[in-house]
């Protein structure tokens, strides 16, 4: 049997009309009587070998547009596709897609449906027979390992927690359908799916899974709730008589939280006070510390903003080897009054609750209370979108002796944020910024180091490179304030006009807006865990791609290469010697000096420049765009102009190539024999009409 | 008269097609090859020494007689005598592939009955019965020869009439001709020779075996030689109406030598069988045809 993996691209079997059309073109006759043939054929006729010409060239254009459109479909050819299970004996390749998103500790009859899913991959697992291989791909980030013997399968299911990330099945498949082509040597199972009923994530399987993918195995529950509504959001009872006291329980963490919001908010009029119980697999029952809402019934509103983004990086940031040591210790949430700094302050609270370390202590402080009462020794602080600047500075000198790491998150009702009074050793993180309804103003000028001190943020936990440039967008309005580091656009910020727009890392952004935060925190890390990665020989990237290459991978060295823009391959060595945990927030291009350690590498003595490009959609990318779609995404592009830097792509190869285990190759890449005899014919095409002396007459000589 | 003025303006086959009559055209041909000779045209086809005129400029050089310029020391040029008793029966092609014409031009049959008219006029005025068999469109019509001048209108009027019926081929019109005939005599075979070889090399065998002398002007079309046709996909033959595909881009590039090949092929033939082979197109003047005729017969005997 026959399966293709771009099946969209047998459509190019439509261009066979086009060596058809020309070959009846050819047929039409133009005759003209002459006195008598015997002038010209006297002496024979060739008729048929016309005819056999015309034939021939009509069957090579045919092969050739089948070919290549077979080329450009993949087919791989399955030779036998054996059970899975005792008694089949056969070595297979078995692919397991595992939520781990939040909203997987939801709880079906005393146990979380991640619980369930492992259960069941573990007695799946248990019977594949010998020499057989998995691949696991998680739907929090969107990853898939490397091919793992059963029993490491087995070891790092067993240590499965949930991530904090959104849920992206449809990335997990995709990576897994990738990882699953590179390994020939295994006859193909089948990818079992283990992800709770929810609506959403069985819609986005369905759309990530192939048309011709037969093989998959659902969870029983599954097809019976494919229809149904999420059943956790649907447990929120709303009594309007009791809305002062009212009880929320979620399943998930902070995303289901966000999730329950905009339910919340949908035709409900919040009143005064309500408190939200969460539920975790974690820590149980958690009542959040939120005992009044100043903001009245303003919190509707401040609800539909957009949320579950804060606590992506904030997670990935507990997750980091260093960020970890921090958080440890105590950990400082500073709010206020405001509708979205409650917000924000729930989030961070959900979030942290969630993926902190079990002896960490996480306090919730509002601002609005006297600085006296205040006695912490909190390495974190994490600053929820206040908006006074004056509270910062009071309450940043109270705590900020003990505190090693800032976490701010971006007030989503605008302000000022004085950053000038930031000890030196204290690197500050910043949440992502977007849809501000008013100018932020972040005062960096009392701050001459601050510059370097939000480029050694990024690179915090990864210091074995350091960032040379990130190149984005480049605003090219003269007036526009911009931070730069060498000559490349990092930051810009200041007010922008009403209406305006702007790409940036791929995104496009609607104003009105004040600032932009342009790069991301854990953009380090992650160019680290890239590097480390050998599981793929062309790794593309997405963003929201979560990365523990060490737990998830199982691949202690890494060794890969590196395409540069000018066409420059450079060759790279990487240890693993820590785990790292990346969030890669937003797509874009960017460049990098990478000075390699001196540990364990083979080139560690040069530094390398190179670019990336990450998940950078072509419908939304300046370098990938058209005057007239840039036109459409920028309405007023007179005043901002937007360019990209070059895209150069990552490949990887494996440093050792492992044994096979089987000979056998059930599944079987037909692409190279296409590519194959897809060149042989048109040789042969070539050669036939290079032998015109041969074939050129058609009937007289 | 040079042959270049004679293959264009008023001495080009269209030009004199355009006189009309047939009578007219042959008069106007005859007139044409007499001021090209400035000689009778008569007294080359005698083969009886008549007497010696003096040397003149324009005499032919191979006609001095050598022995006597040896005792004269003078050069005197051997005149002949006009054979008045010839009998000379023509024999015209007028099958479809004679009839075919590209475009507005001269057609090989329109070609052949003025050549024939002419050929016949100049015969009849020397006093020579001239005969006509007219054949391959129909029903062949036979003229007996006669010496008469009333012979004349009466070939003209054969040559203009055209005919219905079956056809007849060259070995069965030339067999006709033979067993028609009372004397031997010269015989002239105006056609395009583009026939079957078997029926090619019978006719002509048999053209050549019961006659004295033997002509046969082979007439092809000067588009038949330049193709100057458009991208045609496809040749008709106008007689057998089949169908060829061609590729003209090559089919020019070696047609220049088939159409040598095709006449020397009807040259070799007509050489065995002791027939004179007198290659002309349709573009070629008339005046430069009889006089190829006469130039081909003169180097023969």
């Amino acid at each position: 049997m026959i399966s293709f993996i771009h099946l969209s691209a047998l459509l190019g079997l439509l261009a066979l009309l086009a060596p058809v059309l020309i070959h009846l073109m050819r047929q039409r006759r133009n005759v003209l009587t002459v006195p008598s043939l015997l002038l010209f054929t006297t002496l024979r006729k060739i008729k048929m070998r016309r005819r056999l010409r015309d034939l021939l060239l009509l069957a090579l254009r045919i092969a050739a547009c089948v070919l290549l459109a077979l080329f450009l479909s993949r087919p791989e050819l399955k030779i036998r596709q054996p059970e899975i299970g005792a008694g089949a004996g056969q070595a297979v390749l078995l692919g397991l897609l595992i939520d781990n998103s939040p909203s997987s500790q939801a709880s079906v009859g005393g146990k979380t449906f991640l619980e369930l899913a492992k259960k069941r991959a573990l007695a799946r697992i248990s019977v594949l027979p010998p020499g057989s291989m998995v691949l696991l791909s998680f739907t929090a980030g969107g990853l898939c390992s490397a091919p793992l013997s059963p029993e490491r399968a087995s070891s790092l299911l067993k240590k499965l927690s949930f991530a904090p990330l959104p849920a992206r099945p449809g990335a997990a498949l995709a990576a897994l359908q990738r990882e699953r082509l590179r390994v020939a040597e295994l006859s193909w199972g089948r990818i079992i799916v283990l992800v709770p009923p929810f609506e959403g994530l069985l819609r986005d399987v369905a759309e990530a899974l192939p048309e011709e993918q037969k093989e998959i195995l659902l969870m029983e529950q599954l097809a019976e709730a494919a229809n149904s509504p999420d059943p956790w959001i649907d447990e929120v009872d709303i009594n309007p008589e009791r809305l002062g006291e009212l009880e929320v329980v979620l399943g998930g963490a902070a995303d289901t939280l966000a999730e329950a919001a905009l339910v919340l908010s949908n035709g409900n009029d919040i009143l005064a006070e309500f408190k939200v119980s969460m539920e975790d697999a974690h820590s149980g029952r958690i009542r959040v510390p939120l005992e009044s809402n100043p903001g009245g019934d303003k919190l509707s509103l401040c609800l539909k903003s957009p949320m579950g983004l804060g606590e992506g990086p904030l997670a990935s940031y507990f997750y980091s080897s260093s960020a970890r040591l921090a958080a440890r210790n105590d950990v400082l949430i500073l709010y206020e009054n405001s509708p979205d700094s409650l917000l924000a302050a729930q989030v961070f609270w959900a979030a942290l609750q969630a993926v902190a370390p079990q002896d960490s202590s996480v306090r919730a402080i509002n601002c609005s209370s006297k600085p006296e009462t205040l006695q912490t020794s909190a390495k974190t602080l994490v600053l929820a979108s206040l908006s006074s600047s004056a509270n910062v500075d009071k309450w940043l000198s109270e705590c900020i002796d003990s505190a090693s790491v800032l976490f701010v998150a971006a007030p989503l009702s605008g302000g000022e944020l004085n950053f000038s009074s930031i000890p030196k050793n204290l690197s500050p993180c910043f949440g992502p910024l977007q849809n501000l309804p008013k100018p932020l103003r972040l005062e960096l000028a009392n701050n001459p180091n601050l510059e370097s001190k939000l480029l050694r943020s990024y690179a915090k936990g990864f210091n074995k490179a350091e960032i040379q440039s990130i190149q984005g967008v480049k605003l090219l309005a003269s007036d526009q304030a911009i931070l730069k580091y060498g000559n490349e656009t990092l930051v810009a910020l200041g007010e922008m006009p009403q209406g305006a727009s702007m790409i940036l890392w791929g995104i496009p952004v609607q104003g009105p807006f004040a600032a932009r935060f342009l790069a991301n925190p854990l953009l380090p890390q992650f160019l680290g865990s890239l590097l480390l990665s050998q599981s793929a020989k062309q790794l593309k990237l997405r963003s929201g791609m979560m990365i523990n290459l060490s737990r998830q991978l199982g691949f202690p060295q890494a060794h890969g290469e590196v395409l540069c823009p000018d066409g420059k391959k450079i060759e790279l060595a990487w240890d693993l010697s820590h785990e790292e945990r990346i969030y890669l927030l937003d797509a874009g291009f960017y460049k990098f000096k990478l000075i390699p350690s001196t540990k364990n590498t083979t080139r560690s003595d040069k530094t390398q420049d190179f670019a990336i490009a990450v998940n950078v959609p072509r419908s939304c990318t300046g370098a990938f765009l058209d005057e007239k779609r840039i036109a459409e995404l920028l309405p007023c592009s007179g005043g901002f102009i937007a360019s990209t830097a070059p895209i150069s792509y990552l490949r990887f190869s494996k440093a050792k190539a492992s044994e096979p285990s089987d000979k056998e190759n059930p599944y079987y890449d037909l692409t190279p024999l296409l590519a194959l005899a897809l060149i042989l014919v048109l040789i042969v095409e070539i050669l036939f009409h290079g032998a015109k002396s041969l074939w050129a007459e058609p009937v007289l000589e | 008269m040079q042959t270049a003025d004679k293959n264009s303006g008023a001495w080009s086959p269209e030009a004199i097609r355009a006189l009309g009559r047939l009578d007219l055209i042959a008069r106007r041909i005859l007139d044409g090859v007499r001021q090209g000779l400035h000689r009778s045209f008569r007294r080359g086809f005698s083969t009886e020494f008549f007497d010696y005129k003096n040397y003149q400029p324009d005499d032919d050089v191979r006609k001095i007689d050598w022995r006597l310029y040896a005792k004269t020391n003078r050069f005197f040029v051997k005149r002949f005598e006009a054979e008045t008793s010839l009998e000379c029966m023509m024999l015209l092609d007028l099958s479809p592939s004679m009839s075919w014409r590209w475009q507005n031009t001269i057609s090989k049959r329109e070609y052949a009955v003025a050549l024939a008219a002419s050929l016949g006029l100049l015969l009849l005025e020397q006093r020579d019965a001239v005969g006509l068999l007219a054949f391959g469109d129909g029903e062949n019509r036979f003229l007996p020869p006669r010496g008469s001048l009333k012979q004349v209108p009466a070939i003209f009027s054969a040559l203009e009439t055209s005919s219905t019926g079956e056809a007849s081929s060259l070995p069965d019109a030339v067999r006709t001709f033979q067993g028609m005939r009372r004397h031997r005599g010269l015989a002239i075979l105006f056609s395009d020779l583009e026939l079957p070889l078997e029926e090619l090399e019978e006719g002509i065998r048999q053209l050549g075996a019961r006659n004295d002398e033997a002509i046969v002007f082979h007439i092809l079309d000067k588009a038949e030689i330049e193709l100057p046709f458009a991208q045609a996909t496809h040749f008709r033959d106008s007689e057998t109406g089949g169908i060829l595909p061609v590729n003209m881009e090559s089919l020019r590039k070696t047609h220049a030598v088939r159409v040598r090949e095709f006449r020397e092929r009807a040259a070799a033939i007509s050489s065995c069988s002791n027939v004179l082979h007198v290659p002309v197109d349709t573009g070629m003047s008339y005046v430069d045809a009889l006089l190829s005729m006469r130039t081909r017969r003169e180097e023969l005997f």
